[in-house]
């Protein structure tokens, strides 16, 4: 796919600037639940794969495969809910990704 | 100016966007966690499992270095997408790393990277719950 044609197929896919920006900002507030509701959501769903969605939980899972088959049953698009393992044991995470770049500094 | 999140729980700075993979016809929300130690932008095996991604068919099998060692992803031509809401729509286009699944690592968000963050002017102040980002540059600029 050359540069032009990828980024028609970008575009294709990204479709209306407006249904995008609507999209987002409710993936955004579904998201923001995980910071403002984390302590609710620990003590109810410990050890729980959940799915927030238009505001709610609308699934809670063990397992991602079980959580992924819930949400199509419930008809929520694909990668528009906000999915997230629910640690009651939360892990300290020390990041730091090198990639292709090679360098010494 | 975009705008991000500090975790409740963990304090991470986290940014919403939607990742396109051109090449499998996907679109999909992703939240992000901003990291400055990250070379380039990273989708985890629990996003793209999530967005339905078929790992029989990435090619560009790379080897990067985390703190936790060696790791293998893929690689893949795709659109990283964020939103100026109201007014602007951003796009990179990005060669995201895709993790491999691993059940050890499933935990790990997504990552963005420095080919992104690097065109921004970014405000981090965790005391003030502030985390923007203001556009210095980017591949479409799409008016809302």
């Amino acid at each position: 796919m050359n540069d032009a044609a990828y980024e028609a197929r970008v575009l294709e896919l990204l479709g209306d600037p407006k249904e995008v920006d609507r999209d987002l900002r409710a993936f955004q507030a579904d998201a923001s639940l995980l910071s403002s509701e984390g302590q609710q959501f620990l003590a109810r769903y410990p050890k729980q794969w959940i799915a927030i969605y238009h505001g709610a939980v609308v699934a809670h899972e063990i397992t991602l495969l079980v959580l992924t088959e819930k949400l199509t049953e419930l008809g929520v698009p694909r990668g528009r809910a906000v999915v997230r393992y629910i640690d009651n044991e939360p892990r300290k995470m020390i990041l730091a990704w090198l990639g292709r770049s090679r360098g010494n500094d | 100016m975009l705008t991000g999140r500090f975790g409740e729980t963990t304090g991470r700075p986290y940014l919403e966007g939607r990742v396109i993979v051109p090449r499998f016809g996907i679109d999909a929300d992703v939240s992000f966690l901003v990291d400055t130690g990250a070379d380039t932008s990273l989708l985890s095996s629990t996003d793209a499992f999530d967005m339905g991604i078929d790992y029989s068919l990435l090619t560009g099998e790379t080897e990067s270095v985390g703190t936790a060692g060696v790791a293998t992803n893929f690689t893949e031509p795709a659109s990283l997408v964020f939103i100026d809401p109201g007014n602007y729509v951003y796009v990179y286009h990005v060669d995201l790393e895709i993790a491999s699944p691993n059940p050890d690592l499933m935990y790990i968000p997504s990552l963005l990277g420095r080919e992104v963050i690097d065109r921004w002017r970014m405000v981090y102040d965790r005391p003030k719950s502030t985390l923007s980002f203001t556009v210095r540059s980017a591949d479409l600029t799409l008016r809302i």
